[in-house]
């Protein structure tokens, strides 16, 4: 039997049950006749006392391959990691294939798609298909990055705070409502007034600005997770704090988070393009899908291609991640046991 | 003739009388533990849960000390405080006479690998993303610096001893039943070689067949390796068939304490009388002659316990003084403590309590 | 048994369809109740007790389970042809349940009195006011103190014991003619066990009824019943009086859950578990469902290749036993085999 959790192929289904069949129902790999000088020493199974007439049919099973089930009987979801699939190809080998992103044709401006431009010139007679492509790539690379800190950011204020708990646990609670209150757009200005402009500074401003929510949750989970008999069983063996939290809980309390992640480079690509568009975010000639939208509107009239490429790009940039973080949420939202 | 009967331990002796030449391992002594109750905008302590209240408690080297007592007695409380699990509120925890309770984590790690505790729910007291084998190896990293690879061998070790599969090391809990979990539970107490554990309910989750099997792996356990066991349980025929002595619990206290039979044949608290007569018997023909003793009303909130004597209120023979003055836990001439102004007599099978009618 | 015949359940299969495959949860189980009986249903987990009640009174979620078979004849008319209006009058009218967890089977939001009353509002067309007042006889008849104050306090104001009362009061509201108990005292301790157990008892005789109860625990069985029904694997091991089942075991399962189980008053026998694996209800063991873990299995012969009858023993009519070795066993003489 494949263990679905130590196992990154365990997302690999081994066959479809949603129902989650106990241990005991599912044909065992144990030979059914027992040596017959070992037929008491064997171990006895057997499950907890029935509660009810469905628990005497059903219990858990392993999580992820159930997640995953979940995940795929869910269109929408599957479409939505196929989009994401395809972003990233493009954004690894779009740059190989297509022109260059800042060389300018000094005749063809704002000129319509044809074979050589697929998705014709800018205003400055750039080739609008290689800064999709292009932008498509800041973006993700943005919204990875941003991800990442984010979630770092989260983890280990969340940690801290749920696990120390008391007057540590309501300072950083009351940070997190003090900045919760304030509009993201607003602090992000605040902060870019600080510490400047471009790619850097987008990134600095929106990992400072989306940790609050990671937190919270972390927290949560181990204001829960300490609750929990086995982190009692490591403290009863003897087994240090930073080692509890580390090995006991997190992983424990990682299935949101999960959906975060997914959700959250969605919510940062859309961000990212937001503040370019405003002008506080990416600077030219730095391909960003949102500087563009924000320089072809005042075309948009006789040459709207040059700002739905990049508007579209960005719909379906974040259309993308969010599909697959609300499949993820679906799929990883039943409590387990 | 199964297997299991050539490994049967011989069941220690622990008659009335040996208490002074045995050795205490662990001892309470006026063990109080009370638990805030918060309320309000400002989460200020309104109340206490008096969880547990000055219990003095001894468990001698090698013996099993059941300790029983009903939903909310506090039996689980003083097991964890016993290994020093939950901070105390006043009194002592001595650990081979050395006060425990009062410990720094850092003083107390070469403690904890010698106090053990399984626990009730094999379901929730494994982490379901460690496998097996990574589980028993932990204690070993952590008390001896070992990593996990190389502890492996002491691993099968660990899982063949409770009668597990060296193979089913590198499983997760989620594929194993409640009786084999808890064998792991046990596996992962017995790790680092303990002098004693707490056993909290360890079989009151499982299956009949299933808990004969894991009552006897104990008790095998223990014969092998001279173990003390504290046995929580409310199941009152799993903890006489395998303790020497037995505490009983009512509402935070302990009301009588004596050897197995001391309790099960000449008890004479009330409360233990009526809960040994309450226990059903596997057997229609003395069902059907025995009286019951039926405890009216419920018990009452630990918050707010009856003064005097806590069971009081439920008791078929309190009278004023009752209200006024808690029973000290004293032999009162049977041989053993008990904690009642008006204990019963002794010599009346508990089985046939014949002597009252319901209450 | 003098009594009527009430419930009359007739090679009763239950499948649950999951995408392993099919769940064969109960495989051909026929009893009989009777007026004024207590009949007790005895398994471990996955033995099918409970998917047995709970396919009376049409209570499993379809899917994923499905009846696949058999006659569910209450009072000769069958339960499993019903139409949904009729099963909800036989539904707490005629039939009604007890469940192990009052909290959870209890509204939170209504006081008990409601909840209690609402049956006969349903069921008798009562009004308000009659319900009321017939919810503080039920109450005060289940031996809850005041009830004329307790029957407008919410369930989160009782106690364990106090609100399995209240479970039975809701039960009983309609006097009902059986009571299906579902592990009834399991989540109780055992002196509020012991006082829910003599209520039911003196309930059952107050309305003339009969009661299933369905329980894991030998004690309680040997304490309320007459008549038992021992299942393993969905299937019946065997069924007879209390005093068959318990002093002549004629199924080696039974003796097993006997020897397993520690006595209050024999402590010193030594606990015999039963070894091996409970089966997958996938893939059923062939022959006898027991017989992988069966002790006297004869494993050339038609322990493995053949299912046994549930097959009348000792000549008594009322106890029967599914194993092939059922008459040897009862006189001791049949060989432990492994």
């Amino acid at each position: 039997m494949p263990d679905g959790l130590s196992d990154d192929r365990g997302i690999e289904p081994v066959g479809p049950n949603p129902l989650d069949l106990p241990a005991n129902t599912l044909p065992s790999d144990d030979a059914p006749y027992l040596p017959l000088d070992t037929f008491v020493e064997t171990p006895s199974v057997g499950d907890v006392a029935p509660t009810d007439a469905l628990t005497e049919v059903y219990a858990a099973r392993s999580f992820r391959q159930d997640a995953w089930r979940r995940f795929k009987k869910n269109k929408l979801a599957m479409f939505g990691l196929f989009l994401v699939v395809g972003l990233v190809v493009v954004a690894v080998l779009g740059p190989f294939l297509v022109q260059d992103p800042l060389a300018q044709d000094k005749v063809l401006f704002r000129t319509a798609p044809d074979a050589d431009h697929w998705f014709g010139t800018d205003q400055v007679g750039r080739d609008v298909l290689a800064r999709v492509v292009y932008g498509v790539r800041l973006s993700l690379f943005i919204g990875f990055v941003v991800v990442l800190l984010e979630t770092f950011i989260g983890i280990t204020v969340g940690s801290v705070a749920g696990w120390l708990g008391g007057l540590t646990d309501s300072f950083f609670m009351r940070l997190i409502d003090v900045l919760l209150g304030i509009p993201y757009l607003v602090l992000a200005f605040v902060l870019i007034a600080v510490v400047g402009r471009g790619v850097g500074a987008v990134i600095f401003v929106l990992a400072l600005t989306s940790w609050l929510t990671t937190a919270r949750v972390v927290r949560a989970g181990f204001l829960q997770a300490k609750q929990y008999e086995y982190v009692e069983a490591a403290r009863a063996v003897g087994i240090p704090s930073f080692r509890i939290v580390w090995r006991h809980i997190l992983p424990n309390v990682i299935q949101p988070i999960i959906v975060l992640v997914a959700v959250g480079i969605g919510s940062a690509v859309l961000a990212e393009a937001a503040l370019s568009y405003l002008g506080v975010g990416v600077q030219e000639p730095t391909p960003s899908l949102g500087l563009m939208v924000s320089r072809s509107r005042s075309f948009f009239s006789t040459d709207p291609h040059l700002l739905l490429f990049p508007g579209f790009a960005i719909m379906i940039t974040v259309l993308a991640f969010l599909l697959v973080g609300d499949g993820l949420r679906d799929a990883l939202d039943v409590k387990e046991s | 003739m199964s297997t299991t009967d050539t490994t049967m331990p011989e069941r220690p002796a622990g008659g009335v009388g040996d208490d002074d030449r045995r050795e205490v391992l662990l001892e309470a002594v006026d063990l109080v533990k009370e638990f805030p109750v918060r309320g309000g905008v400002l989460g200020r302590t309104v109340a206490k849960v008096k969880a547990v209240s000055n219990v003095d408690l001894q468990v001698y080297r090698g013996e099993t000390l059941g300790v029983v007592g009903e939903s909310g007695c506090g039996k689980s409380t003083l097991g964890r405080l016993l290994l020093n699990l939950i901070p105390i509120t006043s009194g002592q925890v001595r650990f081979e006479s050395r006060d425990i309770a009062h410990l720094k984590p850092k003083a107390m790690r070469p403690v904890r690998r010698r106090l053990q505790m399984v626990f009730q729910d094999p379901y929730a007291s494994l982490n379901p993303r460690m496998s097996v084998g990574d589980a028993l190896a932990e204690p070993f990293k952590v008390h001896e610096g070992i990593r996990l690879r190389d502890a492996q061998d002491r691993v099968q070790e660990l899982l063949v001893r409770v009668g597990l599969s060296p193979e089913h090391r590198s499983r997760y809990p989620h594929e194993f039943s409640g009786g084999q979990r808890q064998r792991i539970g046990i596996a992962r107490a017995l790790a680092l070689d303990p002098d004693m554990m707490v056993l909290d309910e360890p079989v009151s989750a499982l299956d009949v067949s299933i808990q004969a099997g894991i009552v006897n792996l104990l008790m095998k356990l223990q014969a092998e390796q001279g173990l003390s066991y504290v046995f929580i349980a409310h199941d009152l025929s799993v903890v006489r068939h395998i303790s020497q002595r037995v505490a009983v619990m009512y509402l935070g206290r302990i009301v009588e304490v004596g050897t197995r039979d001391d309790i099960y044949l000449r008890s004479q608290h009330p409360y233990t009388r009526a809960l040994l007569s309450a226990v059903p018997i596997a057997d229609p023909r003395l069902e059907r002659t025995r009286k019951r003793i039926v405890l009216q009303g419920d018990v009452p909130s630990p918050i707010d316990p009856p003064s005097g004597c806590r069971f009081r209120t439920r008791c078929w023979k309190a009278e004023a003084i009752c209200a006024e003055q808690a029973p000290e836990l004293v032999d009162r001439g049977s041989g053993h403590p008990v904690a009642c102004h008006f204990p019963e007599e002794v010599g009346i099978d508990v089985r046939l309590p014949s002597s009252y009618g319901s209450a | 048994m003098a009594g009527e015949l009430l419930l009359s359940v007739k090679d009763l299969e239950v499948r649950f369809r999951t995408e392993d495959g099919i769940v064969q949860a109960v495989n051909g189980v026929s009893f009989d109740i009777r007026r004024g009986q207590v009949f007790a249903v005895v398994g471990e987990s996955g033995s099918g007790k409970s998917v047995t009640a709970m396919s009376i009174l049409g209570l499993l979620p379809k899917p994923p389970a499905d009846v696949t078979g058999g006659r569910v004849l209450w009072r000769g008319e069958d339960l499993l042809q019903a139409t949904p209006d009729r099963l909800r009058e036989v539904r707490g009218g005629e039939i009604a349940m007890i469940f192990q967890d009052p909290l959870t089977a209890l509204n939170p939001v209504h006081t008990v009195g409601r909840q209690v009353g609402e049956m006969v509002m349903v069921h008798r067309g009562m009004n308000k006011k009659q319900a009321r007042q017939h919810a503080i006889e039920m109450l005060e008849l289940v031996g809850i103190p005041q009830p004329d104050k307790r029957v407008d306090m919410h369930p989160h104001e009782f106690s364990g014991g106090m609100r399995q009362r209240v479970m039975i009061a809701m039960a009983i509201a309609c006097k009902p003619q059986l009571l299906i108990a579902d592990e009834p005292t399991t989540a109780l301790d055992v002196t509020v066990q012991a006082q829910v157990l003599e209520v039911l008892l003196g309930i059952k005789d107050e309305i003339d009824s009969a009661i299933m109860l369905i329980t894991h625990d030998l004690g309680v069985v040997a304490g309320m019943a007459d008549e038992v029904m021992v299942m393993y694997a969905g299937r019946q091991a065997e069924r007879g009086t209390v005093d068959q089942i318990f002093y002549r075991c004629a199924h080696p399962y039974t003796v097993g859950l006997m020897e397993s189980l520690p006595r209050l008053d024999s402590p010193d026998d030594e606990l015999k578990p039963i070894g091996g694996q409970p089966p997958s209800l996938i893939t059923l063991p062939s022959g006898c469902a027991f017989h992988p873990r069966c002790r006297y299995a004869d494993l050339q012969g038609r322990c493995v290749s053949t299912v046994p009858d549930l097959a009348e023993v000792d000549g008594s009519g009322m106890h029967r036993s599914a194993c092939f070795f059922a008459e040897e066993l009862i006189a001791g003489e049949l060989e432990v085999r492994r």
